[in-house]
């Protein structure tokens, strides 16, 4: 899995690529809580346009950002769902409690 | 023993991806469509992910057994493990609408395969997950 993040101001974006799995997830969580914790950022969105396969660590990790975004009463977004996440997501009851959107320039301001 | 796959991986956490692998493969050499392949890899490698963080307690020079049968009706994964007994009758899977980190590795195990049972039998945990063939495709949309 690979991880680059790109930031601009207090909005970032962190692109995803490869499955998250137990090996993998905490790379994911420790960069998503940097960019609330270090860098003060009030939107992160994460991009997993290049995932398809997410376990129950994988998605622990996007929920501790979840947590941790509403902790600073900041944005965390997930974009670029593919239909393996998204079907996990969705078994998990988790699909409506992120804000997802199709692809980057949907998430509104 | 005919047509079964059977292979001894270390604990590690870097293998998840080659027993997904492995699992992906014999699923598909089954019958199984893409959906349900998906699935059964999702289920195994949670199952896994349980004998590494639990079983062996994040031990990664340790081994498990992965096995992988088929017949017409049903596909069966066992994983064999000489970790700490644990008992997946015992670990409540939590309500998966809750916004907790964890907890979520059975829930998924249970509902994406038809049968689980574990045991335990000289020294070690025995996890047998199965799928049948027949079966519409759990889980799906």
């Amino acid at each position: 899995m690979e991880i680059n993040v790109k930031r601009d101001g207090a909005h970032s974006v962190v692109y995803v690529s490869g499955d998250i799995d137990l090996y993998t997830s905490p790379k994911l969580r420790d960069a998503v809580l940097e960019l609330y914790r270090k860098r003060g950022q009030e939107r992160v969105i994460v991009n997993l346009n290049e995932v398809n396969y997410i376990d129950s660590s994988g998605i622990a990790s996007l929920v501790e950002g979840l947590q941790e975004a509403k902790k600073k009463s900041a944005r965390f977004v997930l974009v670029g769902l593919n239909e393996a996440p998204r079907h996990v997501l969705e078994l998990t009851r988790l699909l409506n409690v992120f804000e997802i959107a199709a692809n980057e320039e949907d998430v509104a301001d | 023993m005919a047509d079964d796959v059977e292979i001894t991986i270390a604990s590690h956490p870097r293998w998840l991806r080659l027993v997904r692998q492995v699992v992906e493969e014999c699923a598909r050499t089954a019958g199984f469509a893409a959906q349900d392949v998906h699935n059964i890899t999702v289920a195994v490698g949670e199952a896994v992910g349980n004998v590494m963080k639990h079983s062996y307690k994040g031990a990664v020079d340790r081994s498990f057994t992965l096995v992988c049968r088929s017949d017409p009706d049903t596909f069966e994964v066992q994983i064999r493990d000489e970790g700490e007994p644990f008992d997946l009758a015992r670990m409540k899977p939590r309500p998966p609408d809750e916004l907790r980190v964890g907890g979520r590795g059975v829930f998924l195990m249970r509902t994406l395969m038809d049968e689980i049972d574990y045991s335990r039998s000289d020294g070690a945990n025995i996890i047998r997950m199965r799928k049948n063939l027949r079966t519409p495709v759990c889980g799906t949309h």
